[in-house]
Order: C-alpha cells, then sequence, then structure tokens
C-alpha cells in the first residue's frame, strides 16, 4: 500500500483544536473536582478549581466563537455537513468497520481527502458535538456563571439545580466523547499518524493506484 | 420623673385598671391593657446613662404570630407593671430567657444549656459582655422559631439573616453598642465567588458558627474563624447538613443524598447535591466505555500481530 499526504488541517484548525483540548482538559479536571469535592481528599482547592474552571469556559467560549466564525469564513463547515443520501447504510459500513472490518485487515471503507476529511461517522458525531453538546454546555456554563438570572422555577424544581443537571450530565457525554476521539485517533495508518497531522497539517492518506496508474483516493 | 414616656394619650386609658386576672380571661384581653400604650410605635424613652433610646413598642401583630402569642404580659414582666404609674423602680427589671427556658422538659429538645454555654463562647459576649444578651438578637415580643419548622430553608435565611443585619449592616447600631465602626459587610465578604447568592441562600451564622448540640448554633466565633473552606458545605458530608439543612434533610438524605432536600428546597451547593443514581449510571457507562476501548485495542493488537506475522511468512 501506497501512502501520499495532503494539506488537511489549516494553522486556524490546529490552533483552535490544541486550545480546545487543553481546555477540555482543565474543564474536566476542575469540574470533577467541584462535583466530588471533598474536605478529606481533596485534589485542589475548591476555590482554585472553581476560578480555573470558570476562566478556561470563558476561553473556551471565544475558542468556539473563534472556531464558529471561521468555519464558516474558510468553508470548512461544509465538512460537518453529512450527505442525506444513504446516509444510514454508509454509517453502518463505517460502524460495521470499527466493530469486525479494523480486525480483519481490511481498509477503512471511506478514503478521506482535504475535500471530505470526515467519515460519515465523523460527521454525524463532531456535527452534535460541535453545534449541539458544546454550545449546550457553554450556555449552561455562562448561566451558572450568573446564577441570579436563571427562572427561579421550571416544573417546580429550582432552575438551578436542573441546569447543572444538563450541564453535568453535558459534561459527561462530551468527556466520554474525548476519549472516544482520543481512541479512535489512533486507528490512522499508525497510531502516531492522526495525532502527527493535527500537529502539522499535513495528513497522511492511503493512495490505490487505479489501473492505469492515475493516484485516486476511491476504491 | 425619669420615665419620659408619650404621656399625652396614656392619661385618657385604664391602664391600673382594677380589673382582677382571672383563668377565663384570654391573654389577649389581658394584655390589651398594656398594648393600648405599648403598641405605640413611637413608645420609649432616652436612657440616662448611656444616652440612647430604649424602645418600649410592641407591634400585637408580631407579638401574636410570634412564639410567645400565649403568654400575658406579666408572666415574664413584673405583677407591678399593672400598676400606672409604673413604679420607677421596674426600670431595672432584668429579664433572662433562661429563667423559663432552661430547665422546663418541654424545651428540652431546643438544648438551651448548650445555647447558653455557646453564648458564653461567643465573641459577641466576650467582647460585650453582660451589654450584649439574648434580647440583642431575639426579640422577645416577636421571636419565631424558623429553621425548625419552616419547610422553606429561603425563608428561614431571610429572617435569621435578617437579625444579624439589624446590627452589621446598620453602623449606628453597631457604634452604639461597640464603640467602634466595623468595615462593610461588601469589603469583609468580598473573597466570596458569588456572594450575594451566598447571602440569599445560607445563614450568616452557617458560616460564622460551629454547629454545637444546640438546634442552631448560637457559638459566633470571631471573624478570623470564620468558615472560609470552601469544601466544608461543598461536598456530599457538607456541614449545612449539620446546620441549614438539619431538619429538611434528615429523612431524605440517607440514600438520594443532599439532592431531595435541596430540590424541595430550590436550593443548589455544588459538590454537595448529587444524585445517587445519576452517578451510580454515569460510573456504569464510563466503566463499560474504557472497557471497551481497551477490548478494542487489545483486539486491534493482536490482529496487527497477526498480520506482521502473516507478511513475515
Amino acid at each position: 500500500m501506497n501512502y501520499h499526504k495532503e494539506y488537511y488541517y489549516p494553522l486556524w484548525l490546529r490552533i483552535w483544536h490544541w486550545l480546545n483540548a487543553l481546555l477540555f482538559l482543565s474543564l474536566i479536571f476542575t469540574g470533577i473536582n467541584l462535583q466530588y469535592a471533598s474536605v478529606t481528599a481533596p485534589i485542589i482547592k475548591f476555590k482554585n478549581a472553581l476560578l480555573i474552571h470558570n476562566a478556561s469556559g470563558i476561553i473556551l467560549t471565544l475558542n468556539y466563537l473563534f472556531f464558529f466564525t471561521l468555519n464558516i469564513i474558510t468553508g470548512n463547515i461544509k465538512q460537518y455537513i453529512p450527505s442525506v443520501k444513504n446516509f444510514l447504510s454508509k454509517l453502518i459500513i463505517q460502524a460495521r468497520f470499527y466493530l469486525s472490518g479494523i480486525f480483519n485487515k481490511e481498509d477503512h471503507p471511506f478514503e478521506t481527502n482535504k475535500n471530505q476529511k470526515f467519515n460519515p461517522l465523523q460527521q454525524i458525531t463532531y456535527l452534535k458535538i460541535m453545534y449541539l453538546a458544546l454550545p449546550l454546555m457553554i450556555i449552561t456554563g455562562w448561566a451558572l456563571l450568573f446564577p441570579e438570572f436563571l427562572i427561579k422555577q421550571i416544573f417546580g424544581i429550582s432552575g438551578l439545580t436542573l441546569t447543572d443537571i444538563v450541564h453535568t450530565v453535558d459534561g459527561f457525554l462530551l468527556s466520554i466523547f474525548m476519549f472516544g476521539h482520543i481512541y479512535l485517533a489512533t486507528t490512522g495508518t499508525t497510531v502516531a499518524s492522526n495525532f502527527k497531522a493535527m500537529l502539522t497539517g499535513w495528513h497522511q492518506t492511503e493512495t490505490h493506484l487505479n489501473i492505469t496508474g492515475e493516484v485516486t483516493n476511491e476504491k | 420623673m425619669n420615665f419620659i414616656l408619650i404621656l399625652s394619650l396614656i392619661a385618657t386609658l385604664n391602664v391600673g385598671g382594677t380589673k382582677q386576672l382571672s383563668p377565663q380571661n384570654s391573654n389577649k384581653e389581658l394584655n390589651e391593657k398594656c398594648l393600648k400604650c405599648h403598641s405605640l410605635s413611637t413608645l420609649g424613652y432616652r436612657d440616662e446613662s448611656s444616652g440612647l433610646i430604649v424602645n418600649l413598642s410592641v407591634n400585637p401583630k408580631e407579638f401574636y404570630k410570634s412564639n410567645h402569642k400565649d403568654l400575658e404580659c406579666v408572666n415574664c414582666h413584673s405583677k407591678d407593671f399593672q400598676t400606672f404609674p409604673h413604679p420607677e423602680k421596674l426600670k431595672q427589671e432584668n429579664l433572662y430567657c433562661l429563667d423559663c427556658h432552661k430547665d422546663e422538659k418541654e424545651f428540652s429538645k431546643f438544648h438551651f444549656k448548650s445555647i447558653e454555654s455557646d453564648f458564653q463562647n461567643s465573641i459577641h459576649y466576650k467582647l460585650l459582655g453582660s451589654k450584649f444578651n439574648c434580647f440583642s438578637c431575639h426579640d422577645p415580643h416577636s421571636f419565631r422559631i424558623n429553621a425548625r419548622v419552616n419547610q422553606r430553608v429561603s425563608e428561614t435565611v431571610l429572617y435569621d439573616n435578617r437579625i444579624c443585619l439589624q446590627c452589621h449592616n446598620n453602623e449606628t447600631s453597631i457604634y452604639n453598642l461597640s464603640g467602634k465602626y466595623l468595615p462593610s459587610l461588601d469589603e469583609v465578604h468580598s473573597w466570596l465567588p458569588h456572594r450575594d447568592l451566598h447571602w440569599a441562600n445560607v445563614r450568616c451564622i452557617d458560616c460564622h458558627t460551629i454547629p454545637t448540640k444546640a438546634g442552631v448554633s448560637h457559638l459566633i466565633l470571631p471573624k478570623e474563624q470564620a468558615l472560609q473552606n470552601c469544601v466544608k458545605c461543598h461536598s456530599t458530608n457538607s456541614i449545612l447538613l449539620q446546620s441549614l439543612y438539619k431538619f429538611q434533610s434528615l429523612q431524605t438524605r440517607n440514600k438520594e443524598g443532599f439532592i431531595n432536600a435541596v430540590i424541595f428546597n430550590n436550593s443548589y451547593v455544588i459538590g454537595a447535591t448529587r444524585n445517587y443514581y445519576l452517578n451510580l449510571l454515569s460510573f456504569i457507562i464510563f466503566g463499560v466505555v474504557i472497557l471497551a476501548l481497551t477490548f478494542h485495542a487489545i483486539l486491534r493488537w493482536r490482529s496487527n500481530k497477526t498480520k506482521v506475522e502473516d507478511e513475515l511468512s
């Protein structure tokens, strides 16, 4: 099998991605410290955890706005929008690959290129994460930062408590996503290749030579 | 005449009437004689030694809602007050709550002995001695127990904090009592995150006392010893469970944790508000994900190994 390199990830995207990753780690660590605060076994001081969590949340918001704006300006947003045609069957093909094909030396079912960087499963996951779960996290986070503006009661339960539950559950789901995301990043052509790609911008892609010797990404 | 009372109205009233107290009279009827004058909101006199105004006014509405609503005035005050003009010596009357409350069986659950020793160890008593007594905080003519009976914690917080603020948010009161000015509450609490939210949802005494045997701790600490360790409240074993939520949460917090007590009271405490089932579910999901990823990684590693061996052979 041959490989060639394509420039997938421009500088702005890499900066956003790694800053986002660092903020995720900071928010998860301090978030756990706040949610499971303990007198006997404090990981870091509650007050410091709160300060770091709030500061990280504010930077995350700015970073998200940076991503949101440049994603539109550069047209990168198209990567996130799945094509409706045969989408479900494409999802099943991709899932089947991760569940069995990957162990049977099969190639990735969908080749990627700089115009189509994500496979269908990545597309739908990233779309939900970036345009649903993360905005919800940011909105509920800001609401908890200014609880005096929250609705006092929703269906007889404190608006603050409900907001916190949504924030915590969403945070938990995003943490789970991060574990899955990091693990699946090791399924590139080599274990480290996707990590290198996100550092350098250059993605290593499998190349298939067709009968005429032309380089193609199609199978 | 040392009493500088508002006397103009009193002359018209039958305060020193001859009607005898009898069991069939309700306390309202009996108290009416006193309240004819003492319900005047401006009734008071200036104490010559301290120069301070002594308030002699009693709000009947508040009194008949208070814990002492069934009492007659003369149950606590000297019966000599039934004569008018009141004898001069009565100005020296020295009432002490625990004369009634300390040894009565029906009050044993309130642990008044503990309240008394807490109070004597409190910063108020240490700094001000006999200038500070029960009545400095608790107006016996309007006092109501709250924490024990009120289902709405927010009302208890409001009621109890008002007691502290009547002095601590009033420069003149503090100066009259202590002879000094204290820094503003805003200033000394500026370190506290979400300060106003804390003030609206926890009582001053939740941070400024340590829980004692008494239902409501009266051991007010010096400001340097006030609670500043967030985790003391913001954790599962929150000290609020021994203080503010003591009476509400005893029944509900065993298995479900803090969540029920706080949901019902519309409160939320980071670190303490945890849901047992959500916690359990999250640990299970997290465990399953980690196991699945590990299992997947092992299978990948094994298949790669086979692949390399196949290629070599």
